[in-house]
């Protein structure tokens, strides 16, 4: 469905979103890497149209969510020392390197809705519908993994 | 500095490895000398020469409708312009890889003449959507007409009749197209810098042409109203096939590990899971839910029911009879035809016996935590096995017999009918069981019509998850094992 060249524009701009909410679920650089491609590579094989960029980029998440699931059920499953990952990362703060390890001492379906809500800016309703999951459910893990990382942030959470 | 602003600061620094972008690229390199580009559906390789893309990208101000004939049944709609000096602001557009315009502020559009019995019912997908109690209705969809229009072409297929026309004094193209499940009409009509697309079906084309000389623009403001999309970005989407997204299990795909493991009845299994059966992490131990299909039962008909949970759909009035007896499907099989050259065409109609199945299913929450809001879905998969390995029967039933599609008068798609827990809490849908403490199990009474001859084929998943994904096929149970 894509030229190389549309096609490149499309991963170049999607990639980084596909590697942190793999890196999210899987908490290893190269699953994550693993992952980002092949959900590379299943937007270009598609040949489906998207409706707007809004539809592309639910597809993207859906997929890289399927793709991290497969992984899991992996034998070959590799783990990463998560303050090891850290400390080769160019935090301009310890307090984001410490946030950043305590998101990801949290339990998978908290660390999920973490990204989605806060760094890629979906609201509760978007996000019950990307992971297939009731829209309390959503809010509930939102709390929850507030709660879980209160010690960590420095303001009172408020729901935008 | 926000919760929000912090937790971005601390995620910021997640990227994909470097070459991660070139490594896919050199994929799609071997990939295309394996086995080439494959191009959607024959209809679009007959059309793909009429459809013409590119060229510079024009100010204009004047525009007309013109449609051109390919084969016999397809028809291309595009935009030919009057160039004048008008200067327009431009960009290039990365997601549909042309040169074109900001989109305008969806227009307000207000129809003053409605056929008889007609009355607005605005839908989740258009605002602008006229229905009466037959089900006959109009629908229409405004796009903006920008800069990139003169350099695309709707290709339609199925088309049996069409012509050019004036409205009002403004450029419209009429067009009646034979679809699956019967005729539906399309009139293109540009109006105020819009092209809109009014489409339906059971309206004649003097009601559709009166309907569309009463309707009045206004355009609406960007940031209450919204935009209207860019014709140019529409027409690229409507030109490849249909909008729904196709995931494997819609191929019919089973994996063969799921079919060669699956559990007997009376066998009780395991599962990761915690409230709303979403897959935890497997670092999460304790938390886990045991399922156990007790027994399966057929009958001919729906008498072992409990009549508050039967289904009022149009698949269970076509199938029960007055007395409760289950009556037959009715299946008509058609060739597609491309849509150019060749209509669709009914080749076989068979009467198929149907069958009640019934399954009793116990959940029991094995953790030591209670469990809420845990999901109930039982699928039923007719699963057969090929030279290429296991598919959906029930997908293919059509392709199995030598056609393209088939129309059945009781439509099936392996959901649970019938289930006797609901929730009382649920937001998200009453199949859900609230509240399940430690070492609790409730037990759920589920039922489907089936068809007789794919009765021998049947597996059942009692918890089938998310979208229609093959992930979610895991565990399922031979119920004649």
């Amino acid at each position: 469905m894509f030229t190389t060249e549309h096609f490149t524009y499309l991963a170049d701009k999607y990639m980084d979103m596909i590697f942190r909410l793999a890196f999210s679920y899987l908490k290893n650089q190269a699953d994550a890497d693993d992952v980002t491609q092949n959900v590379l590579l299943s937007l270009y094989r598609r040949e489906k149209p998207f409706h707007d960029s809004g539809h592309l980029k639910s597809w993207l998440i859906r997929v890289t969510v399927n793709e991290c699931k497969k992984i899991w059920r992996s034998p070959w499953r590799r783990t990463e020392d998560i303050a090891d990952y850290a400390e080769k990362m160019p935090f301009e703060e310890k307090r984001y390197s410490d946030l950043f390890q305590a998101i990801m001492g949290l339990d998978v379906k908290y660390r999920a809705v973490i990204v989605l809500y806060y760094y890629e800016g979906y609201s509760i309703p978007e996000i019950a519908n990307l992971l297939n999951i009731p829209g309390g459910t959503v809010g509930t893990r939102l709390a929850r993994a507030r709660e879980k990382l209160k010690d960590t942030l420095t303001e009172a959470y408020c729901y935008d | 500095m926000t919760d929000r602003e912090l937790i971005q600061r601390s995620l910021s620094h997640l990227h994909a490895s470097d070459g991660t972008l070139e490594e896919v690229l050199r994929m799609i390199e071997r990939d295309k000398k394996k086995t080439g580009r494959i191009v959607g559906r024959i209809a679009l390789i007959a059309l793909a020469a009429a459809l013409v893309l590119g060229g510079t990208a024009l100010a204009v101000s004047a525009y007309r409708l013109h449609g051109t004939q390919v084969g016999d049944y397809a028809v291309t709609v595009g935009v030919e312009t009057e160039e004048t000096a008008q200067a327009q602001a431009t960009y290039y557009d990365g997601e549909t890889g042309l040169t074109t315009s900001q989109p305008k502020a969806k227009p307000i559009i207000t129809a003053t003449w409605l056929p008889e019995g007609m009355t607005l019912q605005p839908t989740d997908s258009t605002e602008y959507y006229y229905t009466d109690d037959d089900g006959n209705r109009i629908m229409i969809y405004p796009t903006t007409m920008d800069v990139a229009a003169d350099q695309v072409q709707i290709g339609l297929t199925g088309i049996t009749y069409w012509e050019e026309l004036s409205i009002g004094g403004n450029s419209a193209i009429y067009v009646e197209q034979q679809r699956e499940f019967g005729s539906w009409f399309y009139l293109y009509l540009i109006r105020d810098g819009y092209v809109l697309e009014i489409s339906g079906r059971g309206v004649s084309q003097e009601d559709v042409i009166r309907f569309a000389e009463g309707l009045e623009l206004e355009e609406g403001l960007a940031d209450v109203d919204g935009l209207a999309q860019n014709w140019s970005e529409y027409v690229r989407i409507s030109n490849t096939s249909a909008s729904e997204e196709i995931s494997v299990s819609e191929t019919g795909e089973v994996p063969a590990e799921t079919v060669e493991n699956a559990h007997g009845i009376g066998e009780a299994f395991t599962v990761e899971a915690h409230d709303d059966n979403y897959y935890s992490s497997p670092d999460l131990t304790g938390s886990t839910l045991t399922v156990k299909v007790v027994s399966v039962e057929l009958a001919d008909d729906v008498s072992a029911l409990d009549p508050a949970y039967v289904p009022s759909s149009d698949n269970w009035q076509n199938a029960v009879n007055e007395d409760g007896t289950l009556g037959t499907n009715v299946i008509s099989y058609y060739t597609q035809g491309d849509g150019v050259n060749t209509l669709p065409e009914l080749g076989l109609t068979e009467e198929v016996g149907l069958k009640l199945l019934t399954a009793t299913v116990e959940y029991t929450n094995d953790s030591d935590e209670a469990l809420d809001m845990v999901l109930i879905n039982g699928m039923l998969l007719a699963v057969e096995e090929t030279e290429d390995g296991y598919v959906r029967y029930d997908y293919n039933r059509a392709a199995s017999k030598g056609y393209d599609y088939m129309v059945a008068s009781c439509a099936f798609d392996g959901l649970m009918d019938y289930y006797d827990v609901r929730s009382s809490l649920s937001t998200s849908g009453p199949n859900y069981i609230d509240h399940l403490e430690p070492g609790e199990t409730v037990t759920v009474h589920m039922a489907w019509l089936v068809n007789e001859d794919e009765v021998d084929m049947l597996y059942l998943s009692p918890l089938y998850y998310g979208t229609n994904n093959v992930c979610g096929i895991n565990d399922i149970v031979d119920i004649w094992q």
